[in-house]
């Protein structure tokens, strides 16, 4: 795969008209960014800000009033296996049994014959080869986002979109989660975007950090994490890129 | 060593008193004593003046005994089937009360109003000699049925899918579907009799109709209800056009398909019976029309009891190939 599959979004917007009020919000407003392959970026803000719009657009669920999404130079035309997203619920589909989950995609791009060993060796990397046969609602809610996410890596997506896919699982979990994810990350160097509302997981994960800001709808910074993976959750590098954020956030402390 | 299920409940099971035991055995064997007093009844008890009674009865009430009496055994050796007897048998004793009160009634003392309410004993005389004929009603009755649901069911399922898949279609169709659905099926018998090609014709389209509503019904509310993020995921993983119709919006709404297709089949099964009584000249629901022209009751209660039988069975094997169907449902909560 070419290294110049850049992800550009120049001057994008994306207006919504309000369900109760007929009056049109803007959810986004010219918004420019440009995401290299391989990358991981967390995007965080919060609610309203538009940050989940920004990876409905990216993976064609919808389309940008103004503005142009572009990847590796090709404009984006609604969606594609090859822009994969996991949502903050796991969306499973409740008739199909965990392997058959796992290769729908597969199957809806006539593309499973011969590949069945693949879907039966991402299972394996989640650990969840036991419960091959099992169906959603016989998973708990770690091992049902594990599932989505071997659901679309089965594509090997060149654009990973993560719209908070940890929001919904315990502390617990979803710190292990994480690092299952940068594992994932790791291994195949796919560009993953993720959305959350967690400061410590997106510091924690991104190589960039998009603080954004709401009505309008815009990024407000763009930090680099200039830290070593895996990373010390309470290093004092850590702690001064949290404070940052915070204050970007509007939430941090005055210096007494 | 894992435990069994059975000794697992065995181990948990509250500490039962030797009285307790004694009485659950009793419980058990309780349809036997019953059914004894039902035979007892029957034989030594003397007929009203006039009314006969053959041994049909006698072997009749046997089998039964038969059967429970092979349970019993069964339930000395098996766990399992003793907890299923101990929670039937105090129903299966009722059944045997209420047949012999029955006789009782009728046979004996006439206190029901003759000839309106045979007694057993003539019903079962009548279903063995008339066998050849119900046997045949029966199936003239099961294909109409067979016939009329399942052309119902196929169209309501592709009338529910084009609905609910395109709103243009939704558009113009909808409306009409409302107003056709508010009325009784039966409702169109006087006119499809005289209009139909044939009776056969004629009531199949009665049946439909209403198997039709029903199922256009229940396949569009299952459709429309779909949370729209499934809809989101299958696509983001590259399913489109046919495949979001086909691959998630309909195993997302079979749920409702079957509950449209269970209120379908009473709904079948009125209408079978009410055309046959009017028009169509075959089946169950005509047989009970012409023997109660003789004034045949027995026969008329052999026809009764086939039906009961044959819908009830209509009945299970929809709800075991429902229960295959959506496997994927199971322990999950019921909304």
């Amino acid at each position: 795969m070419s290294t110049n599959n850049y992800l550009r979004l120049q001057h994008v917007s994306k207006s919504f008209v309000r369900a109760d009020t007929a009056e049109v919000t803007n959810a986004l407003e010219d918004i420019n960014i440009t995401f290299s392959p391989g990358e991981f970026v967390s995007i965080v803000g919060p609610s309203g800000c538009g940050k989940s719009t920004i990876l409905r657009l990216i993976a064609g669920l919808i389309a940008p009033t103004t503005g142009s999404i572009t990847l590796g130079g090709a404009g984006i035309q609604g969606t594609d296996p090859n822009r994969g997203m996991v949502f903050q619920k796991p969306t499973l589909f409740p008739w199909l049994s965990v392997a058959d989950n796992v290769s729908f995609s597969l199957r809806m791009q006539h593309k499973f014959q011969g590949r069945s060993e693949d879907v039966d060796a991402l299972i394996r990397t989640v650990g969840l080869e036991e419960f091959r046969q099992s169906y959603p609602h016989q998973l708990s809610g770690g091992m049902a986002q594990r599932v989505a996410l071997i659901r679309t890596m089965i594509n090997d997506p060149e654009v990973f979109l993560l719209d908070e896919p940890l929001g919904a699982l315990d502390a617990f979990t979803r710190m292990h989660m994480q690092d299952e994810l940068l594992n994932m990350w790791a291994q195949r160097k796919r560009m993953m975007l993720m959305v959350t509302h967690d400061i410590d997981e997106a510091i924690y994960m991104g190589m960039r950090v998009l603080v954004m800001a709401p009505r309008p709808g815009r990024i407000r910074e763009d930090i680099s994490i200039d830290m070593p993976y895996p990373r010390n959750r309470t290093s004092k590098k850590f702690l001064e890129y949290r404070s940052h954020v915070m204050e970007m956030l509007d939430f941090g402390w005055a210096e007494a | 060593m894992p435990l069994t299920r059975e000794q697992l409940l065995e181990l948990e099971r509250a500490p039962r008193t030797p009285r307790q035991v004694v009485l659950d055995y009793v419980i058990c064997a309780s349809p036997l004593l019953m059914g004894a007093l039902a035979l007892a009844e029957y034989l030594y008890i003397p007929n009203l003046k006039g009314n006969t009674s053959t041994g049909t009865y006698v072997v009749f009430i046997g089998l039964l005994m038969t059967a429970l009496g092979a349970a019993f055994i069964a339930a000395l050796f098996r766990r399992s089937v003793f907890d299923a007897l101990r929670y039937k048998a105090p129903f299966y004793s009722f059944v045997f009360i209420l047949l012999a009160g029955y006789d009782y009634l009728t046979l004996k003392t006439g206190s029901l109003m003759l000839p309106f309410f045979p007694w057993v004993d003539q019903v079962l005389c009548a279903m063995l000699e008339d066998w050849q004929y119900l046997l045949e009603c029966s199936l003239n009755s099961l294909i109409l049925l067979g016939t009329g649901y399942f052309t119902g069911a196929g169209l309501g399922l592709a009338t529910g899918i084009a609905c609910g898949y395109n709103r243009r279609i939704n558009y113009w169709i909808a409306p009409f579907i409302k107003l056709l659905g508010a009325i009784p099926s039966a409702t169109w018998l006087p006119v499809v009799m005289v209009l139909a090609a044939s009776l056969f014709k004629g009531s199949v389209f009665i049946i439909a109709l209403g198997v039709w509503y029903s199922v256009t019904i229940a396949t569009l509310t299952g459709i429309t209800n779909i949370d729209k993020s499934y809809f989101e995921a299958a696509r983001t993983l590259g399913a489109r056009g046919r495949q979001l119709v086909f691959r998630v919006a309909l195993p997302f709404a079979l749920p409702s398909i079957f509950q449209g297709l269970t209120q379908g089949m009473s709904s079948a099964c009125t209408a079978l019976l009410v055309a046959e009584m009017i028009g169509v000249e075959s089946g169950l629901g005509w047989y009970i029309t012409w023997q109660k022209s003789w004034a045949f009751y027995g026969k008329l209660y052999a026809a009764i009891v086939l039906i009961c039988i044959i819908f009830v069975l209509v009945n299970l094997a929809l709800a075991l190939i429902k229960k295959r169907v959506l496997r994927w449902q199971v322990g999950m909560v019921q909304e």
